[in-house]
């Protein structure tokens, strides 16, 4: 098999794994070396699904001793199996990194032999990348769960930062779709590296010359959607990831169905807007101040489709608003939806020249759709005076996409009405009549506050 | 009412700077390269002296800030229409008010200032990940590009720093010139598309088309999403980016 047909199965069975990101390290070597890393990370290119290519991602082997259901390399699975040398790997590595093409390295693989063999194999490639080729780029390796804390402890030396998969949000769904994976043994590498950052720290604090170990910190990702688990459940164990393991960040990857499994939920697509709400609140918990439990609540568990998660929030909560521009800290100003950190921060230094009003926010491209709501500006509104939380609702609720189309000269508009078109009932022409019951009905149906 | 014509040197518009600020009069700065001669105004050709420059430098430093002379060098390289216009306005306004004022985000001179700011940098943290070698001969590479801003000066610290084993041509298509590295010290010279052709003529880097099929392996179709794509990589940068281009069987 030659490399890149080997390329080709490993990099495509790496392909759901989530993390990409180059970020966190600022490694260097000396003049005369290749490599660096950049604090904010790079991206090198971006694949058409958008998601970025800033790593070389790819699988050390796809030959698997596991069984998991939703994994396209379990061992059942009935897949071309493909291994790399450690010396192919290194090569491809250099070679790509010279062109630029990459940001570093991201390894992972399939269990081959047993942990501690794979583990063996993935720390030999980083060390023979490190100290035979003195390669300072980036660096992100799977520590293996179950494999010998000897191995991860030579693996955080090498790398800029490791991560041990949490595969699935609960100790139930892991005994249903991995029964050979134990929570334990996931737990105890992740306890491992987090002890080691820590005290690579406090020696450090006492000579500057200690080595780095995992200088990028640790990660974790998790499967959304193949097990029954809901958000606030999700959010509450990613909250305890971070507080009892000091994680970087917390992945979450929307399952794709690839396998046959009655395990396994039947879906047609990956639940991708759930995703992404799901992110939107990991990042309301790590810049903005927010606690998973203020985010949803028991009586309430999942996140809403049609509005993020700040929103709901903020109408919940109309005793902590409206927030005056001028004098509100830097605290309340982020946690009103429509401004971010950098928003606030432009806020926050302005005012300091002189009392701000909208069209100053204007001016700072500051954008008020969302905003406009929660804020006053030298004690006014924008336009509605004290607006309603229903009413907000309604002003920002996604609109439904046209079921109108535009044809082309040359289709065959008989065929496309038949196809495509559903054909509409003289009543959905007028619109006004339609609507003016439905928005406050799916309103009242989504929050029970009101 | 007077323009003001300086060489394209930063040395040259600091100059410019100093002849126009104390100016009521002046109609705008630009490069006489991009001069067009108009009915109203008079032009003034500035030759660069240093000894004024640097007078000018210094005193950016020690009674303005640090900040404010980066502000002035990122205007001075995204080469947009009005930037040293703009720069003498901003120039002005940070004298008259003190530095502090580029806290004020909401002023329209300082807003178009981070505007510009922002297109520069965001154009540059771009480059440093879209830019593509490819190996001209042993430990050799060369790289082409057409920025919207002058980004060379720019890249060369961060170039250097991680590729400091391989000797680097990295040529700037638009502006006809090209950093070249030769693992001693960096260099910006003359370059043109002929230069190019002539260093490619032997070589063929094979190295693509294992890239280019990482890149199509690694995408999840059922994901598929291309406006996010031309969004985080737009069109115009691709032409620079073979793996873009389909894997051939």
């Amino acid at each position: 098999m030659n490399l890149t047909e080997k390329l080709k199965i490993l990099a495509d069975a790496a392909k759901y794994d989530v993390s990409c990101s180059s970020s966190g390290s600022s490694r260097q070597g000396p003049k005369g070396t290749l490599g660096s890393a950049a604090r904010a990370g790079i991206c090198h290119s971006f694949t058409a699904d958008g998601r970025c290519i800033s790593l070389l991602k790819i699988l050390m082997t796809n030959h698997c001793i596991y069984d998991c259901a939703y994994c396209l390399n379990r061992r059942s699975n009935d897949r071309p199996r493909a291994a790399f040398t450690v010396d192919e790997l290194v090569t491809l590595t250099m070679n790509f990194y010279r062109r630029n093409y990459i940001e570093g390295l991201f390894l992972s693989s399939a269990i081959i032999g047993s942990a501690d063999y794979t583990m063996e194999l993935l720390v030999k490639v980083v060390e023979t990348l490190r100290y035979q080729h003195k390669f300072h780029g980036y660096i992100h390796l799977k520590a293996i769960p179950g494999a010998n804390p000897l191995l991860i402890q030579r693996a955080g030396q090498v790398a800029d930062r490791l991560s041990v998969n949490m595969e699935l949000p609960s100790e139930k769904s892991l005994a249903l779709l991995a029964p050979e994976k134990k929570k334990q043994a996931i737990l105890l590498p992740m306890q491992q590296i987090q002890q080691g950052i820590t005290q690579q720290k406090q020696e450090r604090a006492l000579s500057r010359k200690t080595p780095a170990f995992v200088p990028a910190g640790q990660t974790t990702q998790m499967i959304v959607g193949a097990s029954q688990e809901n958000d606030l459940q999700i959010l509450r164990l990613s909250a305890a990831l971070y507080q009892k393991f000091s994680m970087k960040r917390v992945y979450f990857s929307a399952y794709v169905p690839i396998n046959e499994d009655n395990r396994l939920p039947q879906i047609a697509q990956p639940p991708m807007l759930r995703e992404n709400r799901l992110y939107q609140a990991d990042w309301l918990m790590r810049f903005y101040g927010f606690d998973a439990n203020e985010l949803l609540e028991e009586s309430n568990p999942n996140f809403d489709p049609d509005y993020d998660p700040k929103i709901i929030w903020a109408v919940r909560h109309p005793e902590q608003f409206p927030v005056e521009i001028n004098t509100a800290s830097y605290q309340q100003l982020i946690r009103v939806p429509g401004l971010g950190i950098r928003c606030a921060k432009r806020i926050v230094s302005a005012r300091k020249t002189g009392r701000l009003d909208f069209s100053d926010l204007r001016r700072m491209h500051i954008s008020l759709k969302r905003a406009q709501y929660f804020i006053t500006c030298k004690g006014r509104y924008y336009q509605i005076q004290d607006p309603q939380p229903q009413m907000i609702l309604r002003a920002l609720k996604p609109k439904a996409r046209s079921p109108y189309q535009q044809l082309t000269l040359f289709s065959d508009p008989a065929a496309e009405t038949h196809s495509n078109v559903e054909v509409l009932e003289p009543t959905a022409f007028f619109p006004a009549k339609a609507t003016a019951s439905a928005p406050t009905d799916s309103t009242t149906d989504l929050l029970p506050v009101f | 009412m007077n323009t003001y014509l300086y060489d394209g040197s930063f040395d040259g518009l600091l100059t410019a700077f100093f002849y126009a600020y104390r100016d009521a009069d002046v109609y705008t700065i630009t490069r006489w390269q991009n001069y067009q001669p108009d009915l109203l105004s008079h032009p003034h050709r500035i030759s660069t002296q240093a000894d004024k420059a640097e007078r000018l430098y210094r005193s950016i430093q020690q009674k303005l800030s640090q900040n404010t002379l980066h502000n002035l060098y990122l205007l001075y390289l995204s080469e947009l229409p009005d930037c040293d216009w703009l720069g003498l306005r901003y120039l002005r306004l940070c004298y008259a008010q003190g530095a502090g004022i580029n806290r004020a985000k909401h002023h329209p001179v300082i807003r178009q200032v981070e505007d510009y700011r922002h297109k520069v940098t965001t154009e540059l943290e771009h480059m440093k990940g879209f830019l593509r070698f490819q190996q001209v001969a042993p430990l050799t590479f060369y790289a082409c590009f057409a920025p919207d801003h002058n980004q060379l000066p720019l890249l060369q610290p961060h170039l250097q720093r991680r590729f400091s084993d391989q000797n680097m041509i990295v040529h700037d298509e638009k502006r006809n010139c090209a950093l070249v590295y030769d693992l001693q010290r960096s260099v910006l010279i003359p370059f043109t598309q002929a230069d190019a052709a002539q260093l490619l003529q032997h070589q063929q880097d094979d190295t693509i088309d294992l890239f280019r099929q990482y890149f199509q392996s690694i995408n999840i179709p059922e994901r598929a999403n291309p406006r996010l794509q031309a969004q985080y990589m737009p069109h115009r940068y691709r032409q620079y980016m073979q793996e873009t281009q389909p894997v051939q069987n």
